[in-house]
């Protein structure tokens, strides 16, 4: 298990490419969202060049994990397309908060691990870990995620105090919410 | 940045405000964490309630389906701690504090009858 992060730019186009087909197995073709594509990839408008990403690699070099993570104080998926998770209270608006989207740790080449499973395994619960650290680096206080509500248990279970900003919305038959992560933990 | 991103109630104040069903759904796969008390071989699944009222309220947590005691049907009974965004505390000016808070919730769902309107619902959800 080999965690990497940087930008589009950091990261190897190759690599980069192959994250973006992984987000395409896992959200389009698994989940079943309806999200835009770009020759195989799924990538969107906050797929910019300053955003950040976290990738997860098996040992053969197989992506099975991935994580975004954009700073509030630029455009960003809660703020531009589903505020209204945020229960009335105003969209985050800070360099000190960012946003973790686009969470998936499902391994495609793993015959015990459904593909439904993204929020359950180690794999997950270190990339999540990875993920918070890598933004505290770049000056996060603390996140906040728009999830399917399963995260809730794998932020628990990695031992971060989370927060829901609002009630779930149901989408497609699966609710998602907007779920406050404290980067820094009591006794830190 | 505010330093607190929850909802703060009382314990009596909470025990006023009605919660209503929003979704409940099983476990899609076996790999789902259990919570305290879990057996990995149960039934298990979530449920999500709804405050009705300002400020608007939203908790979950995880169930595991058992038989009846009495020999027929099925019981369910919470499992693990809520998820929610509220910080309840006992007295008005007691300091926050989150494990309290949990506990009290806890103590909240498991007064509360939520187990006769999650099994109508999980039962139209898979029903057929």
């Amino acid at each position: 298990m080999n965690n990497i992060a940087g930008s589009s730019s950091t990261l190897s186009k190759e690599l980069f490419e192959r994250v973006g087909r992984y987000r395409h197995k896992v959200f389009i073709e698994t989940l079943g969202w309806e999200l835009t594509t770009r020759n195989g990839e799924e990538l969107d408008q906050f797929d910019r060049p300053d955003t950040l990403y976290v990738v997860s690699q098996d040992d053969d070099g197989n992506v099975n994990g991935c994580a975004r993570l954009l700073p509030t104080s630029q455009p960003y998926l809660l703020g531009e397309v589903f505020p209204e998770l945020m229960n009335g209270a105003p969209v985050p608006c800070s360099d000190e908060i960012w946003e973790l989207s686009r969470f998936a740790a499902v391994d495609f080449n793993s015959r015990t691990t459904s593909a439904l499973s993204q929020f359950s395994s180690e794999v997950a619960v270190r990339l999540l870990q990875d993920s918070i650290a890598f933004a505290a680096e770049q000056g996060a206080k603390r996140l906040i995620t728009v999830s399917p509500i399963g995260i809730e248990r794998l932020l628990r279970r990695a031992g971060f105090h989370a927060h829901r900003a609002g009630p779930p919305m149901i989408i497609g038959g699966h609710p998602i919410f907007a779920c406050w992560i404290e980067v820094r933990q009591p006794g830190a | 940045m505010s330093d607190k991103p929850y909802v703060r109630m009382t314990f009596d104040a909470m025990q006023r405000r009605s919660l209503r069903h929003l979704v409940s759904a099983l476990d899609e796969d076996d790999h789902a964490l259990p919570g305290d008390g879990a057996v990995a071989s149960a039934i298990t699944g979530y449920t999500e309630w709804v405050g009705d009222g300002e400020p608007v309220l939203t908790m979950g947590w995880d169930w595991e389906m058992r038989a009846g005691t009495d020999g027929s049907g099925v019981a369910l009974r919470r499992v693990g701690d809520p998820r929610s965004n509220l910080c309840v505390v006992m007295r008005a000016g007691a300091a926050d504090d989150i494990e309290d808070s949990s506990t009290l919730l806890k103590i909240l769902i498991d007064r509360s009858n939520w187990q006769e309107e999650t099994l109508r619902y999980l039962q139209r959800r898979y029903d057929g």
